[in-house]
C-alpha cells in the first residue's frame, strides 16, 4: 500500500474539483450578483486592507542577525583592505542597457496575468446588447502599485451613442511630461500590443507587461500611484455608465469616453481597429493618450 | 545593509502579494460568501476570516499557479462561509469520537484509489456528503492540518481524523462498486 501515492491522487482530484467549483461560480455570476459583490467589496475594502496589514506574518528577523553581522564584518574587512591597496587608475564603468529592459516587479505568475475585473463601482447600462461590455474606472490602485487592476472587456463606441464630444468642467491641467517622445525601439520586451504610448509623465516607471486572453496591459508606477495602458486585440462597444461622471473627448481624431473618479481618469477609445484604454491618477490623460502610436506592423 | 533591506522587501512583498490577491479575486470572494450567507455584513465577515486564513498559507499560495490560486481562494471563502452559516443557524457539528475505533484510522483501501482514474475519484468525491467532501477539500486541496480543520469547522482534531478516514473508506467503497 502506497499511502503517499494515494494522497497524491486525492490531492490531484480535489484540486480539479476545486478548480471546477471556482469556474462554475465564475460562470454563474449574473449582473445582480456582480453588483452586490462589488458593493460589498467597496464597503469592506478599507477594513480588509487594514486586516491584511495587521495579520501579515513578520519574518523571523532573529535568524537573519548572524548573516547580517557576517555581511557587515566582510564589508568592513573589504573596506579596510581596499584602504591599504594602492589607488588604481582604472574606473569601473557601469554599462547602461541600450534599450529599456523591463523585469516584472513580481515573478509570481498570478500577478503578472491578472484576470479582468470590474472596479468597485459596477455600472449597468439600461440597454446592453449581448456581449456588450462596460468600461469602468479603476479605483483599485492601492498604496502598493504593483497591484494591477483591469477592466472587464469593453464594447466599441457606436456613433449613435456618442454625445457632443466636449470635456466637462474646468479643464484639468494636463501633465507636462519631460520625457521626449520615445521611438518604437523603447517598447518593452514582451509587449504584444500594436500600440504603445510614447509619452509618459515624469517619474513613472514600467513595472509589468502582461497579456490576458485578448488584452495587453502595461503598468507603470510612481510613488504609490499606478498608471495603466491597455490594448484589446479588436474594437469593442464602449458604453457610458449611467451614473458615472463621464464625458466625451477626441483622441487622435477618435471619440473617446472619459470617466472620472476620485482615483483618476480613464480614457477609452478605438484606434486602428483596437480598443485602447488608459488610466492615469492625475491630469486628464489626453497627452498620454494622444501619444499612443502604432509601433508594430499588424 | 543588504540583508536588512531584503527583510523589509520580503515583508512588503508579502503584503503586496496579499493585497494583489484580494484585489484580483475580490469579486469571486464576495460573490461566493453572499451566495451562502445572503447578508452583506456576514459575507464581509466571511471574507475577513478567509483573508486571515489565506495569510497563514501565504507560502503555499505563492507556489500555486493562477488557476489553482483562484480555486484555493474561492474554496477557502466557501468553507469559511459555510462554517459561519452553521454558527448563525446554531448547528453544532456532531462529535462522534465516541465511535472511534482502529478501523476508522487504518488505511486499507488506498490501492482502490490508485487503480481508479482521476475522473472516477472526482465523481466519487462529489457524491460524498457535503461535510465529508468539504473535509477532503480542506485536507487534500487546502493542505490544512487536522488542527487547522478542527479550528475552521468547530470539530475536535480527532473527529476530523475520523471523518476523513470514513470519507476515504466511503470513497473506496464507491470506487469498488460496493457503496453505490
Amino acid at each position: 500500500m502506497n499511502v503517499k501515492k494515494a494522497d497524491d491522487i486525492l490531492r490531484e482530484a480535489c484540486a480539479e474539483l476545486a478548480d471546477e467549483e471556482a469556474s462554475q461560480l465564475e460562470q454563474s455570476l449574473n449582473r445582480t450578483a456582480i453588483r452586490e459583490a462589488e458593493e460589498a467589496y467597496r464597503h469592506h475594502r478599507p477594513k480588509a486592507l487594514r486586516l491584511i496589514q495587521q495579520h501579515m506574518p513578520k519574518r523571523n528577523r532573529g535568524r537573519m542577525l548572524l548573516p547580517i553581522a557576517a555581511a557587515l564584518l566582510i564589508a568592513l574587512g573589504g573596506a579596510l583592505m581596499a584602504l591599504r591597496k594602492p589607488a588604481s587608475d582604472s574606473i569601473e564603468q557601469t554599462q547602461l542597457p541600450s534599450e529599456i529592459s523591463v523585469q516584472p516587479f513580481f515573478t509570481d505568475p498570478v500577478l503578472l496575468s491578472p484576470t479582468p475585473i470590474l472596479s468597485s463601482t459596477t455600472f449597468v447600462p439600461s440597454s446592453t446588447p449581448t456581449g456588450a461590455l462596460i468600461p469602468t474606472p479603476i479605483p483599485l490602485i492601492t498604496a502598493t502599485p504593483t497591484v494591477i487592476p483591469t477592466f472587464s472587456p469593453l464594447p466599441t463606441i457606436t456613433p449613435a451613442q456618442t454625445a457632443t464630444p466636449a470635456p466637462t468642467g474646468t479643464p484639468v491641467p494636463s501633465l507636462a511630461p519631460t520625457v521626449p517622445p520615445a521611438p518604437a525601439s523603447l517598447v518593452p520586451p514582451g509587449w504584444q500590443g500594436v500600440h504603445y504610448p510614447s509619452l509618459l509623465p515624469p517619474g513613472f516607471e514600467l513595472v509589468s507587461v502582461t497579456r490576458e486572453e485578448d488584452c495587453c496591459t502595461a503598468a507603470y508606477h510612481r510613488y504609490g500611484q499606478t498608471l495603466l495602458f491597455m490594448e484589446y486585440d479588436t474594437t469593442r462597444l464602449i458604453e457610458a455608465p449611467t451614473d458615472a461622471d463621464y464625458a466625451y473627448t477626441q483622441i487622435n481624431g477618435e471619440t473617446a469616453l472619459q470617466l472620472k473618479t476620485d482615483e483618476g481618469v480613464t480614457l477609452t477609445w478605438n484606434q486602428n481597429g483596437h480598443t485602447l484604454s488608459l488610466f492615469t491618477p492625475q491630469g486628464d490623460g489626453t497627452d498620454i493618450a494622444e501619444s499612443v502610436k502604432k509601433v508594430t506592423a499588424e | 545593509m543588504f540583508p536588512l533591506v531584503l527583510l523589509l522587501i520580503q515583508d512588503e512583498d508579502d503584503r503586496t502579494f496579499m493585497e494583489g490577491l484580494y484585489t484580483q479575486y475580490h469579486r469571486l470572494m464576495y460573490a461566493q460568501a453572499l451566495q451562502i450567507l445572503r447578508l452583506s455584513e456576514a459575507a464581509e465577515d466571511a471574507v475577513s476570516e478567509s483573508l486571515i486564513q489565506l495569510i497563514k498559507k501565504i507560502n503555499l499560495l505563492r507556489t500555486l499557479p493562477c488557476n489553482k490560486l483562484k480555486a484555493y481562494v474561492v474554496i477557502t471563502v466557501k468553507h469559511t462561509a459555510i462554517t459561519q452559516l452553521h454558527r448563525r443557524q446554531r448547528e453544532q457539528p456532531t462529535d462522534d469520537t465516541v465511535f472511534l475505533n482502529l478501523a476508522d484510522v487504518q488505511r486499507t483501501d488506498d490501492h482502490v484509489l490508485e487503480e481508479a482514474g482521476i475522473t472516477r475519484i472526482k465523481d466519487a468525491i462529489r457524491s460524498l456528503p457535503t461535510r465529508e467532501k468539504d473535509l477532503m477539500l480542506m485536507r487534500y486541496f487546502r493542505d490544512m492540518t487536522d488542527e487547522e480543520i478542527a479550528e475552521a469547522t468547530g470539530l475536535k482534531p480527532v473527529s476530523v481524523r475520523v471523518h476523513l478516514s470514513r470519507a476515504r473508506k466511503r470513497l473506496a467503497q464507491i470506487l469498488s462498486g460496493k457503496g453505490e
